[in-house]
């Protein structure tokens, strides 16, 4: 133990983290095109594992002063290492922009633009992002192909698939219970057994042989960079240091020389390997959403060994954790601008589950999970978003704790999810009750099995299901650009109620939804060839003894892996049928066709204005009315069966989801004026959250509303967005209401357990607040708030979100 | 014919007005005009329209529809006359700001109930149910007491804010069907509780002892709410007046005190009248809380139980 104050040398390197702004960073870039111009010829996936180690051996290292738990993904905190391997073309055209956006802004130095300069001409037309747009040239139908937005990859304003345009899969959480049990050392003995196990009399030997091999150069690369944290610590320990930095720095250099020769014996050696593991991901791949899993639960052995044997105290456990999730803040990503728009304020979906259950079915909750929430209220940071799992038996106790953390934090953290709506949905994927209860969240709400389910973005597909009801009313033509990819069966005029405007709507899904399968499939193989993840893989179950990597799919992992499929807009398109009903079928003061006239005039003229009038009066989803919410429930269901027809590359399943990051802008900007009063460009509704400032009474009529959803069908996450003014939570005078904080609780086990609710979020914090902050960013550039999965500085949001976000009603009381 | 109510709003996720999470419904109408009320627009008992003039954008859409032309175009702006209002609503309709709106609504004790019931689920997890509260719920209190009788046959739990000004009968009947009451002293002394109240408060004290003594509700149900208005009704004379009238009841009574806000005086101008307590000769402010701290250590002092609902 410590004889002095951890806490002092945790403030400083907060201090020092925070001093720094987001960059680029040449390293990586730099060395990976320099290992590739050697390889040529090579096996892709061993030419790539040379490529890893080969960053991991050459790229800085550091160690600021006052951190506990070291390794750095880039030359400086919040640098975002390049991937040119995925697009190039992007680092080449905006890297002028890049420092000047608006929002997602990074400084670009001047290495940076003179390593772009020196390897844009050897990746010109062999990434990623050439690779999928090329065979999507190949594949899809002329028609469809005019109407695809190859910058943005928007298919007709309907389907964005640029997620993965130049990107990796990320999304997985791997078996860390595993990785601490063998450490890296013990990994890699695994692999040189299966090596020296090798069958020659199977076909596929050789494949395996390249894949264990692949693995075995990243792991020489992993070994090395852990040993370079050795060395440097040992080093600045010789230096002019303080004492208590002294003491640190022979500590940080034992615990790396340890975890170079076995597995972690302690709670600090054990931080120290999952971070380095997670880092490690972060620079193998850029995919995001690499989560953590229950940290609580496989971190407690570690914590409660060391408490028992008197190696640790409570609060040093808490400063660790609260260094580790301090080091989660340094990590970046750069994306291209089509797709920072979908989501703004830098957010990388790095996700640590707490609670929950056991396998066998018992309250989950340990010291630990209380310790990270603690650590969570404390820091105050953006990321990782930390969530906390919800069942019938989750102690008051624990959910008293977490909204006083929600409170304390400000930024919309922890985010509850319901063990009631989640291990169900997971059984009836086929998963036994025992691993589905051992689930945890991947991203911003997308329920996984820590180390069976596999990255399944493979080509995530979001759906701008708003824009459909739009081109279902234009008799199937896009309003936009006039392009008519597949005709409704009936002129609307002739459509006589809802139900059968709901059966064009139906054809028109039935038709789009086909496109999810090229363009899912296109980007897993591009995976498979070009970017495997040796690295990834080898933290994963089953894909050593397999001999596979992650990115080709199969094996016992498909039955846990779900290819992300995500609807947009459900709240407006209810809200729009519901309109439609009562305007149109009930007291027929339009047709139909009069309707759409007037929405392409952008509600214009007085008749415009009066109907808009009308139909912003008209009850809408989020007031627990029946008679809109069935709406959001019908066309969720729909949009389900339709996905469910097909298969993704991979094997396993499409997984759903209604949650939809920040896309509400970008894609409300491409959707016209539509039925629910919504003017053309407007956001739409955000994730599952009602259209704001439509839902008027209460906040239980929000939950009675979405829960009205079958969430059990969407694997991959609802969000629900609340916001509410502190003085739900407070008494009069700013401090904690402990009879307002239970009735919270209260509320919060009423939708998830009862009602059945995914999840659901909340922003406490006024408008006013949000409004000053607008005016006078530098002030309130520690303002953290929950966007969608994820949260981020406020002041970092592109305006319209931060406009939204300040629309989203304010419960009072 | 089922019996209708007239109310001026539901309110869900209540969280001051009994246990748990409840469902608080506003009846309209009452017969006190205590200066410091915060729900104005719950004191006449017909509905009436609210006109947010800051609001307004004098579009003019409002004297079109009038059929009493009590909005009219003046000097380009919108001018509302209330005296000639029937309170139709037509403006209302129209308005595209929102700066006009209806208050009050005559409403059948089933739809009132199927709205307290849907948030059934939130009552059982919490311990929570239904609170009637106003305006006074007992100048309606054939429609009140229905009201409760029928969420009794829910097993909703239920609650009360009443001045207790009506008679005994009334007060009784509508306690057979409740299970929790607030009641509100705003004085002791009869004289300045009609200034300040436009009530004397002999019916409502002898209805307190009544309550009690009947026990028409049980003791561990009753809170009796002290408004703390600085200067109009707290200083220590008064306060002592409270705390002997309270300290003679023969059962022990929880106290909560309800300290004096704002949030309702944009109100009064919507509803083209003056908030009183806006005239300096009231000397009035929101307690901090420090002074509030001082009260609560007063009363406690003179063996009042003070709770915080």
């Amino acid at each position: 133990m410590a004889s002095y104050s951890l806490s002092k040398l945790v403030n400083e390197f907060y201090k020092n983290v925070m001093m720094f702004k987001p960059s680029l960073c040449h390293e990586r870039a730099m060395i990976l095109t320099e290992s590739y111009r050697t390889s040529e010829g090579l096996p892709q996936i061993i030419r790539r594992a040379k490529a890893i180690r080969e960053v991991l051996e050459g790229m800085s290292v550091y160690i600021l002063k006052g951190e506990l738990i070291v390794g750095n993904q880039a030359s400086r905190p919040k640098a975002a290492p390049l991937f040119p391997e995925f697009s190039i073309s992007f680092l080449v055209n905006e890297l002028n922009e890049i420092p000047r956006r608006p929002f997602d802004s990074f400084d670009v130095g001047v290495e940076v633009k003179n390593v772009i300069d020196k390897i844009s001409t050897y990746w010109f037309g062999k990434t990623h992002e050439d690779r999928v747009t090329y065979l999507i040239s190949l594949v899809l139908p002329d028609e469809a192909l005019r109407s695809f937005n190859i910058n943005s990859f928007v298919l007709n304003d309907v389907i964005y698939a640029g997620v993965r345009k130049a990107s990796g899969d990320g999304h997985i959480i791997p078996n860390y219970q595993t990785l601490l049990r063998l450490g890296f050392p013990g990994i890699l003995k695994n692999v040189e057994d299966e090596i020296s196990k090798l069958d020659l009399t199977d076909t596929q030997s050789f494949k395996k042989a390249l894949f264990l091999e692949a693995v075995r150069i990243v792991y020489e690369g992993v070994l090395s960079f852990i040993k370079r944290y050795y060395v440097l610590a040992r080093e600045m320990a010789d230096g002019d240091v303080d004492d208590d930095w002294r003491d640190e720095l022979l500590r940080i250099a034992e615990v790396c020389s340890n975890l170079l020769i076995g597995p972690p014996k302690t709670f600090r050696e054990a931080l120290q390997l999952i971070w380095f593991a997670h880092l490690i991901l972060q620079i193998e791949s850029n995919g995001h959403s690499v989560s953590l899993g229950r940290s609580d639960q496989y971190l407690y052995p570690y914590y409660e060994a060391d408490v028992r044997e008197g190696r640790i105290t409570k609060e040093e456990a808490l400063e660790l954790i609260k260094c580790f999730l301090i080091k989660m803040n340094t990590l970046n990503k750069v994306r291209p601008w089509s797709e920072t728009r979908y989501k703004s304020g830098y957010p990388l979906f790095m996700t640590i589950t707490l609670g929950g259950q056991t396998p066998d079915g018992q309250d989950a909750t340990n010291e630990l999970t209380y310790l990270f929430l603690d650590a969570l209220a404390e820091v105050k940071l953006p990321q990782p978003t930390i969530v906390l799992r919800v069942h019938s038996k989750t102690p008051e106790k624990l959910l008293v704790h977490a909204v006083k953390v929600l409170i304390r934090h400000g930024g919309g953290l922890p985010a509850f999810f319901s063990d009631e709506v989640i291990i169900p949905a997971l059984m009836n994927m086929g998963i036994t009750v025992y691993e589905a209860r051992e689930y945890a969240i991947a991203g911003c709400s997308e329920a996984v099995i820590p180390g069976k389910s596999l990255s399944f973005t493979g080509g995530v597909c979001y759906f701008n299901l708003l824009k459909l009801l739009e081109i279902t009313l234009n008799d199937g033509c896009n309003p936009r650009n006039d392009l008519c990819l597949f005709n409704t069966t009936r002129e609307i005029d002739e459509l006589r109620s809802v139900d059968e405007l709901i059966e064009e709507f139906k054809n028109q899904l039935a038709f789009y939804t086909k496109f999810i399968v090229p363009l899912t499939s296109i980007t897993s193989a591009t995976d498979a060839d070009l970017n495997p993840t040796p690295f990834a893989s080898s933290l994963m179950d089953h894909r050593i003894e397999l001999g596979l990597d992650i990115s080709e799919g199969g094996g016992p992992n498909n039955k846990y892996s779900h290819t992300i499929i995500q609807g947009h807009g459900i709240a407006n398109v209810a809200n729009s049928l519901y309109v439609i009903e009562e305007l149109v079928f009930r007291e027929k003061l339009l047709t139909l066709k009069e309707f759409r006239e007037i929405l392409l005039s952008n509600w214009g003229g007085v008749r415009g204005k009066e109907l808009r009038k009308l139909a912003l009066n008209i009850p809408k989803y989020g007031n627990d009315v029946d008679d809109v919410d069935r709406y959001a429930k019908i066309i969720s269901k729909l949009f389900y069966d339709e996905v469910m027809k097909y298969r993704p590359l991979r094997g396993a399943v499409f997984g759903l989801s209604l949650q939809g990051l920040t896309a509400n802008v970008p894609e409300g900007e491409a959707t016209g004026a539509t039925p629910d009063g919504r003017l053309s460009g407007e956001a739409l509704a955000d994730n599952v959250s009602p259209h704001p400032g439509t839902d008027r009474n209460g906040v239980t009529a929000i939950l009675k509303s979405v829960s009205k959803v079958d969430h059990s069908l969407f694997i991959n996450g609802n969000i629900l967005n609340i916001r509410f003014h502190p003085s739900v939570l407070t008494d009069g005078f700013g401090g904690i209401d402990e009879g307002k904080v239970l009735r919270f609780v209260k509320m919060l086990e009423t939708f998830l357990i009862d009602l059945k609710g995914f999840q659901v979020q909340f922003n406490i914090v006024s408008a006013e607040v949000l409004r000053e902050a607008q005016k006078e960013p530098l002030k309130h550039a520690n303002l953290v708030v929950k966007v969608a999965g994820y949260s981020a500085y406020f002041t970092s949001l592109d305006r319209k979100l931060q406009d939204q976000i300040i629309l989203r009603t304010e419960h009072l009381l | 014919m089922q019996i209708k109510g007239l109310i001026f709003n539901i309110q869900k996720y209540s969280i001051h007005d009994g246990p748990g999470i409840r469902t608080l419904v506003f009846v309209k109408g009452c017969p006190l005009r205590c200066l410091w009320c915060c729900n104005p627009e719950g004191q006449t008992p017909q509905p009436e329209i609210m006109y947010y003039r800051n609001l307004c954008v004098s579009c003019g859409m409002c004297t079109k529809v009038c059929p009493r032309g009590a909005s009219v175009f003046r000097d380009n702006s919108v001018v509302y006359n209330r005296e000639l209002c029937t309170s139709c609503g037509a403006c209302v309709r129209v308005c595209p700001t929102g700066a006009r709106k209806l208050v009050g609504k005559y409403v059948t004790v089933d739809e009132v109930l199927s709205e307290v019931l849907k948030d059934m689920k939130f009552y059982v997890r919490s311990g929570g149910g239904l609170t009637v509260g106003g305006g006074e719920p007992l100048t309606q209190h054939e429609f009140v007491k229905e009201l409760l009788r029928r969420a009794k046959e829910y097993a909703i739990h239920t609650a009360v804010e009443t001045s207790l000004y009506a008679g005994p009968h009334i007060v009784k009947e509508v306690l057979r069907h409740t299970d929790y009451l607030f009641v509100d002293i705003k004085h002791v002394d009869p004289t300045k509780h009609l200034e300040l109240t436009g009530v004397s408060n002999e019916l409502i004290l002898s209805n307190i002892r009544y309550v009690l003594s009947e026990s028409l509700v049980d003791v561990s149900s009753f809170v009796i709410r002290i408004p703390i208005i600085p200067s109009v009704n707290d200083d220590y004379g008064s306060l002592r007046g409270i705390a002997e009238f309270i300290r003679s009841l023969k059962h022990e009574v929880s106290v909560e005190l309800l300290p004096y806000h704002e949030l309702g005086k944009h109100k009064y101008e919507a509803l083209g009248r003056e908030y009183a307590l806006s005239n300096p000769i009231w000397k009035v402010f929101i307690p901090s809380k420090e002074y509030l701290e001082s009260i609560s250590k007063f009363l406690t002092s003179l063996g009042v139980k003070l709770v915080s609902t």
